[in-house]
């Protein structure tokens, strides 16, 4: 080969590597592509299509909406543009808006709204509701519905009720027989700013825009939500690039992406987002179960004996330790209501044991093996609560094992929640310290006479400033009593790829109305 | 002694003094929080670094090491104990029991052994006790199968009709001449499931099955390392090594025993 054939081979190869080069590399690619479509990461079932239930939480915030709903501690209008309260407080009556309609195109009058109501009735579906207390409702016309109260209405945490997530108003269409609210709801047809276009039971749910949400249109043209039950193989697949965000269940206590994990994430360059919610992760005694936690002396050396700041440690910092009051500052009512009694002192907590004569008192600690963050800080709860001459014992075991050694109360002390997200604020913390509600069976919190005045003084008044005064009663109630030793302020985060934009939260929830995606 | 021999004897000497001279020698409580030295890396302090809740992972490691090898010679012993039990009432007796333990033998080993193991742990609950249950119920019908077969050979063996005629009894037989010739096949065949034990307790531990927290367990401290992969590496890798080891030396164990003790290759190494 001579060498003028041998430099235009040089060339030719050259020049075919650097077209090359430039093709991989990533110049002219920072222009990114607006999508129109975002993939959600989700630890539940939405369950649009369900025999007795009434759709996930998730579900009824995209494509749903209720009465009222609960803003910064108050019931605002939502379906129901206005609503009084009468003959003695036997009586709600709510005027819905004119004009509203369901996705499905049908209208959403009163009769569409007692459908659902007269669905969790017949089904017995009561929680957070106040809904057993219901003795007849009426439809005077089209636009007003009259629920009656057998012993007069609970107060104000029976209005807020009816912006839990069981009470979103559905369609008549939405029910195996039309009009017939007791057969299973076989298609989700709401009246939120979404609409379900598919739906695949513990697969997937795809939302697209409802053409006939009064309100704003939303952004995008289809958000699929992917149920992925395990925390971790919801975070591997935001990294493999199979979904786009990974929303949290926003609940709490649940199906969310590990706390220990977020620091990768964010050194990964997603996004996240955190929005503080009025719930508290708490060390729970079993009073009913074990004598001795009725002695105060030994829930105020428990209360001592552990050092909040160590377990938000555990968490890298996103979640805030519970130093200063019972819930965190966007709780209700919660602003100005004083600290805590009890600081980090293992003396303190030592010398309350002594004083008790339990010496070497060993609780045993119900932990669930599936929430790794919740074995870590029994393992941290162990440790600490050593220094103080606590000899906690952990009993781990599977989720459903957990379950029912929870209900059989075969515990002493184990790690949950108290209040909520914060539509269910008010019926969350009387259902966790009023032993007569319903909802505090296995779950209630030690609790006494006066935690339970003050609970009620909190969640009954309709005037703002009643119940100010009532949540500061409470929390100093349960304060006096140590009844239960708050660990950390909980919070709700969603996990997003840097293009994602306009995530919003609204209260405790997500909402991806205005959201737009490019990639 | 073959050089194989002597490398696993040593490589198992110094696991033997992980495991049960260990816990003198690690310099901190496995159990000991320390959260402000929480996922440190190797360091004069902390020779393999810390974990998410700043416990040293050395000493971590020497206690983990010993639960899993107690865990695997416990279910192990038991089993062969069982297998060698069944297995001879099977052989010696024969007839209508044979058959009828055979059978329960044949139900035992129809099923794949690591599904029945995750649903026996899964059914019984996830601690270290279930764990060694599980593991015993799947695992005792091959000795059983292995012993009957060994014994099978012996009792035809001519030494035995000997042992007889001359008016030994017959549990003063099996003792003094079935044993021994059995001894050998089993205890080669029990080394080699040392290993085996030892990888199906740290993989019922991976995954949740097995020893529970705060005990240290090479499996369930794989299996906490996986969030930190990238951050902290050294929380999957010593005990990745470790598992390594352990199976390793008790692999090469049995191979160099087996051709100790099998008079073919021993022939062979002595020419």
């Amino acid at each position: 080969m001579n060498l003028k054939l041998k430099k235009i081979l040089c060339f030719s190869m050259t020049a075919l590597m650097m077209v090359g080069f430039v093709g991989c590399s990533n110049v002219g690619a920072s222009t990114k592509t607006a999508q129109t479509e975002l993939k959600i990461a989700y630890g539940k079932d939405t369950g649009a299509v369900s025999e007795k239930g009434n759709g996930d939480m998730l579900l009824t915030i995209f494509a749903g909406e209720r009465l009222v709903e609960v803003v910064d501690g108050e019931v605002v209008p939502s379906i129901a543009e206005s609503w009084e309260v009468k003959d003695a407080e036997n009586c709600i009556s709510f005027k819905i808006k004119k004009g509203l309609k369901f996705s499905d195109g049908t209208d959403l009058t009163a009769k569409e709204v007692k459908l659902k109501f007269d669905r969790n009735i017949a089904l017995k579906s009561f929680q957070w509701t106040e809904l057993d207390r219901i003795d007849k409702i009426e439809i005077p016309d089209d636009n007003t519905i009259n629920f009656y109260y057998k012993d007069g209405m609970d107060g104000y945490v029976a209005l807020a009720g009816f912006a839990e997530y069981g009470n979103t108003i559905v369609g008549s269409n939405s029910f195996q027989t039309p009009g017939d609210p007791t057969t299973p709801m076989v298609e989700f047809i709401g009246s939120g700013p979404w609409k379900v276009e598919e739906y695949v039971k513990d697969q997937y749910t795809t939302f697209v825009p409802n053409e006939n949400y009064i309100g704003e249109a939303v952004k995008l043209e289809k958000v699929t939500v992917n149920m992925i039950k395990d925390d971790e193989a919801r975070v591997l697949a935001i990294q493999a690039g199979d979904v786009d965000a990974i929303v949290d269940y926003y609940h709490g206590g649940s199906a969310y992406t590990p706390r220990n994990l977020l620091s990768t994430l964010k050194e990964e360059g997603f996004q996240i987002l955190k929005q503080e919610m009025p719930m508290t992760t708490v060390l729970a005694f079993n009073y009913t179960n074990n004598e001795a936690w009725k002695n105060i002396k030994l829930r105020q050396a428990m209360n001592y004996a552990i050092n909040k700041d160590e377990i938000a440690g555990l968490f890298d910092g996103w979640i805030s330790p519970a130093n200063d009051a019972y819930f965190s500052d966007c709780s209700p009512f919660t602003t100005a209501l004083g600290k805590q009694s009890y600081k980090y002192d293992p003396e303190k907590a030592k010398s309350l044991l002594a004083e008790c004569g339990l010496e070497g008192f060993s609780p045993k600690m119900l932990v669930n093996s599936e929430n790794i963050d919740e074995v870590k800080m029994a393992e941290l709860l162990q440790s600490m609560l050593k220094e103080s001459g606590i000899n906690l014992q952990l009993d781990v075991m599977d989720a459903t094992k957990f379950a029912e050694a929870k209900k059989g109360a075969d515990w002493d002390v184990y790690s949950y929640y108290i209040g909520g997200p914060e539509r269910r604020i008010y019926s969350r913390n009387e259902g966790r310290f009023d032993k007569s509600t319903p909802e505090f069976g296995a779950s209630g919190c030690y609790t006494s006479e006066s935690i339970v005045t003050a609970v009620q003084s909190a969640v009954d008044p309709f005037d703002e400033n009643e119940r100010k005064k009532g949540f500061k009663e409470f929390y100093a109630a349960i304060d006096a009593e140590a009844a239960c030793v708050p660990l950390y302020y909980d919070a709700v985060f969603v996990v997003a790829n840097e293009g994602v934009k306009g995530i919003e939260f609204v209260g405790t929830e997500p909402v991806f109305d205005n959201v737009t995606y490019k990639k | 002694m073959g050089k194989n021999l002597k490398v696993g004897a040593i490589m198992i000497s110094i696991l033997a003094v992980i495991v049960f001279i260990g816990p003198l020698i690690a310099p901190y409580d496995p159990y000991q929080v320390n959260m402000s030295v929480k996922l440190q890396g190797v360091s004069a302090s902390h020779i393999m670094g810390t974990d998410q809740l700043g416990r040293d992972l050395f000493s971590r490691l020497i206690y983990a090491t010993g639960t899993s090898v107690k865990i695997s010679l416990i279910v192990v012993i038991v089993s062969m104990i069982i297998g060698f039990v069944f297995g001879s009432i099977a052989a010696f007796i024969g007839g209508a029991v044979d058959e009828f333990l055979m059978r329960i033998i044949d139900v035992f080993m129809a099923f794949p052994t690591k599904i029945f193991t995750i649903a026996i742990a899964g059914i019984l609950g996830a601690s270290a006790i279930n764990i060694t249950i599980a593991l015993i119920i799947t695992s005792w019908a091959s000795y059983a199968r292995m012993v009957r077969g060994c014994v099978l050979t012996a009792k035809e063996l001519p030494f035995i009709d000997a042992s007889i005629a001359l008016g030994a009894n017959r549990g003063y037989t099996i003792i003094r001449h079935v044993l021994p010739s059995v001894f050998q096949p089993l205890s080669t065949f029990a080394f080699q499931r040392i290993a085996h034990t030892m990888m199906a307790i740290v993989g019922l531990s991976f995954i949740g099955l097995g020893v529970q927290p705060p005990t240290p367990e090479l499996g369930a401290m794989i299996n906490e390392s996986k969030n930190f992969m990238t951050t902290a590496p050294h929380l999957f890798i010593f005990p990745g090594l470790l598992i390594s080891y352990v199976v390793f030396s008790f692999n090469i164990l049995d191979d160099s025993l087996r051709d100790y003790w099998d008079p073919r290759i021993k022939s062979e190494l002595v020419l």
